[in-house]
């Protein structure tokens, strides 16, 4: 069964200060085929990752100490110095709530996916993100 | 330290069913080491819901080949399989309606005693049936654990969130 998406040629950066759940999560990318996965602990060094070495989309957690994950989604989408302005960016958050899905989206995420993470939302919430151009997500 | 770490004596000789054994043992000791250093709900509840996703993936690829044979010993099989689906489900229910109250002990105990006892004789029961038939060895050998062209067509038809 032939897939739109080339999994295996994915480049995917998690930003996750924990480091059992970026290992969960890279196992889980796995399954899928995509062996190509960075991980950063701050925002600070995901943008240095992203100088770096590009990649085609980005898991960024909430909540971190420092530079939080809706900043650096911030940064990312605005700041003249932003090494990818465009990137496809999934925020994970604990909070399930309306509000913080609001903030995710308002800082210029594409999706949202609520911890505790199970393998078949983040593979759905890749597909979507990847598939699904971002104005059809705000819409 | 691992709970469980992997021994060819796991092994039954069908590269994808032991792949996918790997994986499970890989998450029971993730589990394991959530469980000991104490972490959050979010990060136990993300293992929890990966073991059953997982468990529930390789079913399915071992009851498609099951499915050739009319044999009693690979019936008693499914319904082991069954039985597994149940409690793992009954955990992820409970886990989902009280995740702050949730103990994670016993789904390392029912991991652990699966993936010593289940693996170590029936896998290896169905593994010996397929390894004697090329087309069932080519249906658990071609099929994906993930299925991602299906979860890319659900994802264009708006499901995926966004």
């Amino acid at each position: 069964m032939t897939t739109r998406i080339d999994w295996p040629a994915l480049k995917v950066l998690i930003v996750e200060d924990n480091h059992h759940l970026s290992a969960l999560l890279r196992m889980v990318l796995k399954t899928a085929g995509i062996v190509n996965v960075g991980i950063a602990t701050t925002g600070e060094r995901a943008i240095e990752a992203l100088w770096r070495s590009r990649a085609d989309i980005a898991l960024i957690d909430f909540y971190m100490d420092g530079m939080d994950g809706a900043a650096l989604v911030r940064y990312l989408r605005r700041d003249p110095q932003s090494p990818c302005p465009d990137i496809p960016i999934i925020l994970m958050t604990g909070d399930d709530s309306a509000k913080t899905a609001r903030a995710a989206l308002d800082a210029g995420a594409d999706n949202v996916l609520v911890k505790p993470i199970a393998p078949s939302a983040l593979f759905a919430r890749l597909a979507r993100t990847l598939l699904v151009p971002r104005m059809a997500n705000a819409s | 330290m691992p709970l469980v770490k992997w021994d060819p004596v796991f092994e039954v000789g069908i590269a994808t069913i032991d792949n996918d054994h790997r994986l499970l043992v890989g998450l029971l000791n993730e589990l394991s080491e959530a469980i000991d250093g104490a972490e959050d709900s979010t990060v136990v509840g993300s293992v929890l819901f990966a073991l059953a996703d997982y468990v529930r993936y390789h079913f399915i690829r071992e009851e498609r080949a099951l499915k050739m044979f009319d044999d009693p010993t690979l019936t008693r099989h499914t319904a082991m399989h069954e039985a597994m689906r149940k409690k793992i489900e009954d955990l992820v229910a409970k886990f989902i309606a009280e995740p702050a109250q949730f103990d994670p002990t016993p789904l390392r105990t029912t991991m652990h005693t699966w993936i010593v006892d289940h693996v170590m004789r029936a896998d290896r029961e169905l593994a010996r049936l397929a390894c004697a038939s090329d087309e069932c060895l080519a249906i658990i050998e071609d099929q994906p654990l993930v299925d991602m062209a299906a979860i890319e067509r659900a994802a264009m038809a708006g499901e995926g969130g966004g």
